[in-house]
């Protein structure tokens, strides 16, 4: 009887997750920051409305989501999560370390099916301040959409995904 | 050269991609391509039900992983997003796992990168049939070298 279910120790997720960094390709992290903050700007131009820029990056980050979790799962080599967890920890130690170089912890709420994903260094923030008439704007909101859009081409039935940015200054 | 067909299929089930990787591959028309990989997607569906063993897991869905027979070897590889890659080989290509794995690395890095390209349909990129076919003949042929029907042959040359 071959059990594919590989009981991967949290520790063992970080290392796929440095590993899996070093092969992926890199870009400066400060032209990432630049381009994405002229996104932002131009969609804060054209939209004037913060609200529908938020929703307008959470959607973009919905479309690269779908198109991401193929690569991620094909670079990292990872099969199946047991249960939540596995994908809590899977998304922090090995999606946004491969991608994005974080490294990120996990925390959970009381209730069990919620839990956060925190980190301090964020790329995308670098050189980035906003004024107090834009203290609204969820300025990493892609990083939401992405999240969605990952999980929702894995999952097999429907879950709410409730996102929520807080902002550190 | 023992590699013959590839097929990826979309999560409903009909044909994205098919090329024949070698002379020896049996050319079927673009129409019995598309039904052929339809039954696949079937079949593979079928199989869980078909199994003696229940799955422990249910999140992974359960199918056909190989089909071995005297004349050819078919390997499937079932992706979480849904996403079939199976390959049709001489019955002793023992690589293919690997071999389909790697494909699907290549999937992600030339078709979806491809922003005209739209998740599920057809694929008809010039970059990503090079790149595939290059990568599987190559392979393909490394594979060969290693194989034991080749090995005597190798084994002579040695000074």
């Amino acid at each position: 009887i071959d059990l594919d279910v590989t009981a991967m120790s949290y520790g063992r997720m970080t290392r796929l997750g440095d590993s899996a960094f070093e092969k992926m390709e890199k870009v400066n992290s400060e032209l990432l920051a630049m381009t994405y903050g002229a996104l932002v700007t131009a969609m804060i131009k054209d939209f004037q409305d913060i609200k529908i820029v938020n929703e307008e990056l959470e959607k973009m980050g919905y479309n690269i989501g779908v198109r991401l979790i193929d690569e991620f799962l094909a670079k990292s080599g990872i099969t199946q999560c047991r249960n939540l967890k596995d994908t809590a920890h899977y998304i922090a130690k090995v999606g946004f370390k491969m991608f994005l170089g974080i490294n990120a912890e996990v925390s959970w709420s009381s209730n069990p099916r919620q839990f956060s994903i925190e980190f301090k260094g964020n790329p995308l923030i670098e050189f980035v301040e906003l004024p107090e008439k834009f203290k609204d704007l969820d300025y990493s909101n892609i990083l939401c959409g992405v999240l969605r859009g990952a999980l929702y081409s894995v999952t097999l039935f429907y879950f709410l995904f409730a996102n929520r940015l807080q902002r550190s200054v | 050269m023992p590699v013959y067909t590839l097929f990826i299929v979309n999560k409903a089930g009909s044909l994205i991609y098919h090329k024949n990787l070698s002379t020896k591959a049996r050319t079927i028309n673009a129409n019995e391509c598309l039904y052929m990989a339809s039954v696949f997607h079937g079949l593979f569906l079928n199989a869980s039900s078909l199994s003696p063993l229940k799955s422990v897991n249910l999140a992974v869905p359960q199918g056909i992983e190989a089909i071995v027979t005297e004349n050819f070897r078919l390997e499937c590889l079932r992706t979480l997003t849904g996403i079939k890659f199976f390959i049709t080989a001489d019955p002793d290509a023992d690589y293919l796992k690997a071999l389909l794995s790697d494909v699907y690395v290549i999937y992600s890095d030339y078709v979806l990168k491809d922003p005209f390209y739209v998740v599920e349909m057809p694929i008809r990129l010039q970059n990503f049939d090079q790149k595939v076919s290059s990568f599987i003949i190559e392979t393909a042929a490394r594979g060969e070298m290693k194989s034991p029907s080749s090995r005597p042959a190798s084994s002579r040359h040695r000074p």
